[in-house]
């Protein structure tokens, strides 16, 4: 009998094949360059790499298909999940460039721009999973270019610290993720996302049911992945890993890592395990308040404004999972039209992925603009920014404006949608805690801003350019401003996130 | 009882009593020769299943390589630089307990009310024959069905050994160091340490100015032969290196 190998369809997975070479290219480029021109070409290749494989996600969106056996999914999640880590990928290399060269002892930058392309390439790959495995897989790829990035300034033991921790628990969550696939595995003896909801369909015949392996499937598989997105109670590692990280790797590991976890959670709850819905959907929803409640009511006590920004960004892993827990899509998961049930949670949760990607990297690259001028991470740093530097102080204004949700900026869009989604499934409470949970974390917010503009200057900070850093500022800044104007397209965009895709005809189809 | 009923509870006894030994030895090397056992036993679970080649490779690649290199590093290290155990608090120790009896009860009872089955795979007895044998059967799911998986597997690895390196290199040094330190003896190149770092303002990370270059450190004479005092790590990193 001879091994019967079928061409895969590279063409569909063309973005991700695009990061892949990326990362192979960097890896000799960084072995075979001259020293001197490290810096320059890298930077340019990073850049024009995550941008081309940009471009290569409009030939994908649309297409809704599969290859690799069903183990890759090109649909509408995909698509825009892609979108979110491309950008931040860009904005990442902008914000990292100068401090990795510049900054701590000056950092292997081949190194680093090796490892950011694969932690990409890993959360890429989460978020076209069409299978349990590839799901896992994603993720540890994605994860294990994250731990080490977070000690790359391995000579400041805070960094190697939050590294360790990081890792430790990371791993430990890892453990118990695939501890919950083996349980949902045995139960439905396939790894195949969609053929899970089959089986489960098909064993529950529409009853209310209540199956204990499944739960406790579904239970280990949220624990895990709430590990991942840094929800509370899972999230001890988040101050110390965001804390002791390169600020430009804080930025990063803040959005692309979370982005992937998402991911995986809708595919895994939403595509697989969409029968078992409503118990999910409780938990998430509890999950999301005490997750916005911990974040927003902790961040006040923090003097680090990276410390601050860590418990932040779990407040908005809070808000996320509001978009998530207001899920009223079918109960059969992807391809049945999750649009024609109303069904605006997921939408909602895409577009707030979206927007916190510009608010959250833009806040990070402007603390990492003021290491480049001496200065530390506290709040006192930031006195009388307005006078020493008004631009900076303005973006800064911007994106902690937007982090807070105010009107015109994206960050108000963002959780517009989420509140309207929380308010079209009923969960008037969930609604009404992220209006004010939003209203207590002005406080934080606004005193960075108050800091700025009332105090006065402690020092003059150092002179030194950093026209990447300016223009990756500048580009988060208008986006925060504009791209709110084109919500419609957006959301439009994110509507399609469950698009049909048969995976089965593709099987058969021999790709 | 059949006998290879009687013989897999005998070696599921050995297993999970040799995996608590891993949790409970208070000695690391103990631990890790507990950890050989419980993985033996499961090998051997897996050849009473028929896979054959789990079980081979289970032996050749955990207990061989990887533990093996385990407990090399475990003896390597000075036992009173090991890190402490059991000491926890008492709450979180009894917290910690509890949690994990609860979970044991979840699975349990998972285990025994449990009513959904799982579909049947197509890897019978007659296919996997009809394949060649156990060993050839998984080559070809591996290559064919779960070859995406396969590959991205391979650039966790790949991830893994770049990282590695990246943190395990001392520091990039420049050739100019390297041959003076061929000649000299070297006080302890201080690296990984903050207190090597120019302090920042209190309460802050220190960051390393690399702009205004620390002074060049005196060479000295100790006992006839040249000693650099190597004080700050970055002084001497971008010689040779980077412009």
């Amino acid at each position: 009998m001879i091994l019967d190998l079928q061409t895969p369809d590279f063409g569909i997975a063309l973005p991700q094949v695009i990061v892949f070479g990326l990362a192979i290219a960097l890896v000799l480029l960084d072995a075979f360059l001259d020293k001197a021109k490290h810096f320059a070409w890298l930077t340019g290749l990073s850049l024009g790499g995550y941008a081309a494989a940009m471009v290569a996600l409009v030939g994908q969106d649309g297409e809704n298909k599969s290859t690799f056996s069903g183990m890759f999914v090109a649909d509408g999640l995909t698509v825009f999940f892609s979108l979110i880590i491309l950008s931040a990928a860009v904005l990442s290399v902008m914000v990292a460039a100068s401090y990795i060269e510049r900054l701590e002892g000056r950092m292997p930058i081949g190194e680093f721009y090796v490892l950011l392309a694969f932690s990409v390439l890993g959360a890429l790959l989460t978020t076209s999973a069409g299978d349990l495995i590839m799901v896992f897989v994603g993720i540890e790829l994605s994860s294990l270019a994250t731990y080490v990035l977070t000690a790359f300034a391995k000579r400041r033991l805070s960094s190697v610290e939050g590294a360790l921790k990081y890792f430790l628990l990371g791993i430990f969550a890892s453990a118990i993720l695939v501890y919950g696939m083996a349980w949902i595995y045995g139960s439905s003896g396939t790894t195949n996302l969609d053929g899970i909801s089959r089986h489960i369909t098909s064993q529950i015949g529409g009853e209310d049911f209540r199956e204990p392996s499944l739960l406790l499937g579904l239970l280990l598989l949220v624990v895990g992945l709430g590990f991942k997105m840094a929800a509370v109670p899972f999230h001890m590692w988040t101050p110390d890993a965001y804390d002791g990280a390169p600020t430009p790797v804080t930025a990063f590991m803040s959005v692309v890592p979370k982005a992937a976890a998402f991911a995986a959670t809708v595919r895994v709850l939403v595509q697989a395990l969409g029968p078992l819905r409503d118990d999910w959907l409780n938990l998430i929803a509890v999950l999301a308040l005490i997750t916005m409640a911990f974040g927003n009511i902790v961040a006040i006590s923090q003097r680090n404004v990276k410390r601050m920004l860590a418990y932040s960004s779990i407040a908005h892993t809070g808000y996320m999972l509001v978009g998530l827990a207001a899920y009223q899509g079918g109960q059969t998961g992807f391809g049945t039209g999750a649009a024609e049930t109303g069904d605006q949670g997921i939408p909602s949760l895409l577009y707030y992925m979206l927007a916190y990607t510009f608010m959250n990297i833009g806040a990070f690259a402007v603390v990492a603009w003021l290491q480049h001028r001496g200065a530390g991470m506290t709040l006192d740093d930031f006195s009388g920014l307005a006078t020493t530097n008004p631009l900076a102080a303005a973006a800064m204004t911007v994106f902690m404006v937007s982090l807070m949700g105010v009107p015109p900026l994206l960050g108000f869009y963002a959780k517009y949608y989420v509140i309207l989604a929380a308010i079209d499934a009923d969960l008037l409470w969930l609604a009404l805690s992220v209006v004010v949970l939003s209203a207590v974390s002005a406080f934080f917010y606004l005193r960075v801003v108050a800091v700025m503009y009332f105090n006065e200057p402690d020092v003059q900070p150092r002179a030194t350019t950093t026209p990447l850093l300016n223009i990756g500022i500048a580009a988060m800044v208008v986006a925060n401003i504009v791209l709110g104007l084109f919500s419609a397209d957006l959301t439009d965009l994110a509507e399609r996130w469950s698009d049909p895709v048969d995976v089965e005809a593709a099987v058969a189809d021999g790709r | 009882m059949p006998w290879d009923v009687i013989i897999f509870y005998l070696i599921a006894a050995v297993c999970i009593t040799s995996a608590v030994g891993v949790v409970v030895a208070n000695n690391p090397v103990h631990a890790g020769v507990f950890l050989v056992i419980c993985f033996l036993n499961i090998a051997a679970t897996f050849v009473m299943m028929g896979a054959e080649f789990l079980a081979v490779v289970q032996v050749i690649v955990y207990t061989g390589a990887i533990l093996v290199l385990v407990l090399f590093v475990l003896m390597l290290v000075d036992p009173d630089d090991l890190p402490e155990f059991h000491t926890a608090r008492p709450v979180q120790r009894v917290v910690g307990l509890l949690l994990g009896a609860i979970l044991l009860l979840e699975v349990g009872a998972a285990i025994l009310s449990r009513t959904v089955t799982g579909a049947r795979g197509d890897a019978t007895a007659q296919n996997i024959a009809a394949a060649g044998g156990n060993t050839q059967a998984l080559g070809r799911v591996l290559y064919s069905d779960y070859l995406l998986a396969f590959e991205v597997v391979s650039l966790v690895l790949l991830v893994g050994v770049i990282g590695a390196i990246v943190l395990a290199l001392p520091e990039r040094l420049g050739e100019q160091i390297s041959i003076t330190r061929r000649g000299t003896i070297s006080l302890g190149h201080p690296r990984g340490t903050d207190a090597a770092l120019p302090a920042g303002p209190a309460g802050e990370t220190p960051m390393v100015d690399r702009e205004t270059p620390s002074p060049t450190p005196e060479p000295t004479t100790a006992g006839g032969r040249t000693l650099i005092m190597v004080t700050d790590p970055d002084e001497r990193t971008t010689v040779g290196t980077r412009p």
